[in-house]
């Protein structure tokens, strides 16, 4: 394919983006606004198409252009993200349509969806990036626009999570400016390429530091335990399509980024500096399953299992480089196979989760999961869409996190029986964790279906719900329906981004063993069917009366159901050193003759633990250090006075 | 040691604890029970094939006095799951209905939805005056009236409440097949 094609295609997808923030900064009305999130819309799906046509053909830029140090040409690993990023950004642009209409009082439209528009040109920018300067640029119109956006409805508590996000997002930027500044040796100018070579010749401890940076900066972006405190804040506060985009898309801007560094930068490392990657990645994605157990916010619990994903996507990115350095490619190719997959598949399911989640918290008027319920009544097509994408996130076959997951855990345990002693021992901390983590995202996902859609509604709003309008729920529906598709087409995906070690084009590959997704879906159809056909034959339709379940005589109602609370209430119970999770239960006596006739509340706190431990202190010290200082400012202007003369004095005798 | 003596003394030497036969019961009355009890075991047997009756107990607000019959029915002097007759816990799995008194306002929903949630075809019988008629509750403004007036009652076994054997025999009269 010829690239000059794929070049106006990106400069195509960049200007109609840019297109779009000023249109909808300028415009006034309803039918002006769709039009430019319609343009938005438009330039994104070029961009996907782009990005896909890049995957497929992998043509050669041999000119690219360039534009502001950001080459305007797609290498394998950017052409993925490329794809990705612009795919999500067309569905969230056509939710946005429907989503802030609906939201109009609460929103500044105008600058939300200019701020959107820049929000996603940074996104873009980042992945097309090809030199430190663009990138870090382009990082900073990513984070400072998903800042403004966090706190769109100026609420306290919006402003808090954004200021939070912002000191979080730009020690990160800081940490990654300063791995740059070594690796380039301060030449921020010269492109990737040039630093790779530069790299070579660096001594270990200035590439350890710089590692070490790299892990900080895009970790922190990332939500890496233990920086992840600000994203169960941040992401629920922001308006729900930008969740999905920040949940769905950013993570993985870190995600890239981070790859980009690895593969792309720094000389061949040695195994044991993979270690802290996978130990984090770990770490993450059991704290992050954990607290979406025990979590009754909708939107907070899907951003605990963006941690959880992104924790399950940075362990295998820490394999990949274990597995380069400890001398086992196979194992090496197949979790960067399952990392880009995984980020794939995350990146859907989760966007497509906030969506609905949007959707549905816009005609509950809550965020708690207590107050839903029995929407599958009432929403019956929508709530299929989110089972699908609630089967994605818990990993079940035949969705797409189910073939990452089942492509790293085969090569893991086919690399257990010929590895080192000691190699085995951090492969089979990877494995149980790993199975661990599976096992509380199911239990997290039912949780959040079981209780938010099934059942009796739990409140007013909740019995009075509709099936969400086609605006903002066809952009759910296509994230649904591409789980699937990813999902049943991983073999071919991977193959046509060149993982050739992990597949043959209709199966996965691993170890011996092959997994044909078409064949476990058929196999599920089958079992379906079968049952569906034995119910019928075997039932006696003519003498059936259908009557509601038997309720002992008394109406149930939905005090009687369970709820998430009391759902979680095991995991509560068996983790809660780690969850540090404390229940008051107060009893007020009514009569005051009979001390057992009382009225009790309780209330439950989940504390955030790694707030508690490690932000707390710093936050406090901080208080400290500034209150002492407040002490200088006397008001006597002598003083003042005196205290230029010392800093002049201590300045020239510093350089002189 | 005195201690264990007194003991044994009292246990083995003191009055009598169990009356005997002669004093509470009379033969007569036992055989026409076991005679009722057959015929009752056989008619069930033809009717449902080999299997018992089974029996859900519905208290649709009675006094709990057509309860102790009902308990009585199945206590071991009865013991009617001899006859082919047992109560179930669940109106799923039961053939039979047995509603005892008024159908009161409050549990006019208990006993509609059991006699919905059994399987039909579901014989009712009205057991106790309450359940035939109001008894001494008819036209209060607590009580919806008899059993008829929520679902269909199939046989009525009046009393306050009818004894075990009245019962037995109105069930018996139900189900024997009628002779023109």
């Amino acid at each position: 394919m010829n690239p000059d094609f794929l070049i106006s295609g990106i400069f195509l997808c960049l200007a109609g983006t840019c297109a779009a923030a000023i249109i909808s900064m300028i415009a006034r009305g309803k039918a002006r606004r769709r039009f430019a999130m319609l343009t938005l819309a438009a330039a994104t799906a070029i961009g996907a198409a782009t990005g896909a046509a890049a995957v497929v053909f992998r043509p050669e830029f041999q000119a690219a252009p360039a534009l502001f140090g950001m080459r305007i040409a797609l290498d394998p690993l950017a052409a993925v993200f490329f794809a990705l990023l612009n795919a999500i950004a067309c569905a969230v642009s056509i939710y946005a349509i429907a989503y802030v209409d609906g939201h109009a009082d609460a929103y500044d439209v105008r600058r939300l969806d200019a701020l959107t528009a820049v929000f996603m040109l940074g996104m873009q920018g980042v992945v097309l990036a090809a030199a430190p300067l663009a990138f870090l640029a382009c990082w900073e119109i990513m984070s400072i626009a998903s800042f403004f956006l966090v706190m769109a409805d100026r609420k306290p508590e919006s402003l808090r999570a954004a200021l939070f996000y912002l000191i979080m997002t730009h020690l990160g930027a800081g940490a990654i400016l300063a791995g740059f500044m070594l690796l380039s040796g301060g030449f921020m100018h010269a492109g990737f390429g040039w630093m790779a070579a530069y790299a070579q010749g660096l001594p270990d401890a200035t590439l350890l530091l710089a590692f070490a940076l790299f892990l900080f900066g895009f970790g922190s972006k990332a939500g890496l335990w233990p920086f992840h405190v600000w994203l169960p804040e941040a992401h629920p506060q922001a308006p729900s399509h930008i969740s999905a985009l920040m949940s769905g898309v950013m993570l993985k801007m870190a995600l890239y980024g981070f790859l980009r560094v690895l593969l792309g930068i720094l000389p061949p490392l040695p195994a044991s500096w993979a270690l802290p990657i996978v130990a984090l990645g770990l770490l993450s994605a059991v704290f992050g399953a954990l607290y979406a157990v025990v979590e009754r916010d909708l939107k907070r619990l899907l951003a605990y299992s963006s941690i959880e994903n992104i924790g399950l996507i940075f362990t295998m990115v820490g394999a990949a480089l274990y597995a380069r350095g400890a001398g086992l490619p196979v194992l090496a190719d197949a979790a960067l196979a399952a990392a880009v997959l995984h980020a794939v598949a995350h990146a859907i399911f989760k966007s497509g989760l906030f969506m609905g989640a949007g959707a549905i918290v816009g005609q509950l008027h809550t965020r708690d999961l207590e107050a839903m319920g029995g929407l599958a009544k009432r929403m019956p097509r929508f709530s299929g869409a989110m089972l699908v994408l609630a089967l994605g996130a818990a990993a079940l076959p035949p969705s797409a996190a189910f073939m990452s997951e089942w492509v790293f855990l085969q090569h893991v345990l086919a690399a257990v029986r010929t590895a080192s002693p000691f190699t085995q021992g951090v492969l089979v901390a990877i494995l149980s964790s790993v199975a661990f983590v599976g096992g509380l995202a199911v239990f997290a996902m039912i949780k959040m279906f079981g209780i938010a859609f099934l059942g009796r509604p739990r409140g007013a709003h909740a019995a009075q719900a509709q099936e969400p309008s086609i605006g903002l729920s066809a952009p759910v529906f296509a994230m649904a329906g591409l789980t699937l598709v990813v999902g049943l087409g991983a073999p071919a995906l991977l193959a046509v981004t060149g993982f050739f070690g992990v597949t043959d084009g209709r199966r996965l590959v691993a170890g011996g063993g092959a997994l044909s997704p078409f064949s476990l879906a058929a196999v599920f159809a089958a079992v379906g069917a079968a049952a569906f056909m034995a119910r019928r034959l075997s039932s006696d339709a003519k003498h059936e009366r259908a009557y509601h379940a038997w309720d002992c005589g008394q109406p149930t109602d939905a005090s009687m159901e369970y709820t998430a609370t009391a759902f979680s209430a095991p995991a509560r119970f068996f983790f809660r050193l780690l969850l540090r999770s404390r229940k008051d239960v107060q009893a007020s006596p009514i009569a005051a003759t009979n001390p057992w006739i009382a009225r009790k509340t309780s209330v439950l706190e989940i504390r955030q633990v790694w707030y508690e431990l490690m932000y707390a202190p710093i936050v406090r010290a901080a208080l400290f250090v500034s209150t002492q200082a407040r002490r200088l400012h006397s008001g006597v202007i002598q003083f003042y006075i005196a205290m230029i003369l010392a800093a002049l004095i201590a300045a020239l005798v510093i350089s002189l | 040691m005195p201690s264990i003596l007194k003991l044994l003394q009292y246990l083995f030497m003191g009055p009598q604890v169990t009356a005997l036969r002669s004093v509470f019961g009379k033969d007569e009355e036992d055989a026409v029970v076991e005679a009722k009890g057959a015929e009752l075991k056989a008619i069930i047997g033809r009717l449902y094939g080999g299997r018992s009756l089974r029996i859900r107990a519905v208290d649709g607000g009675s006094t709990n006095a057509e309860e102790i019959e009902l308990t009585a029915l199945g206590n071991a002097y009865y013991d009617i799951e001899r006859f082919g007759l047992s109560f179930v816990a669940s109106p799923r799995h039961a053939d039979m209905l047995w509603v005892t008194g008024p159908v009161t306002r409050n549990l006019e929903r208990a006993v509609r939805t059991t006699y919905e949630a059994a399987p039909q075809p579901c014989l009712v019988a009205a057991i106790g005056d309450g359940a035939c008629t109001g008894g001494i509750w008819k036209d209060s403004y607590a009580v919806v009236g008899p059993v008829e007036a929520v679902i269909p009652v199939h046989l009525k076994i009046p009393g306050d409440p009818p004894s075990p054997e009245r019962i037995l025999s109105g069930i018996l009269d139900a189900l024997r097949p009628r002779t023109s």
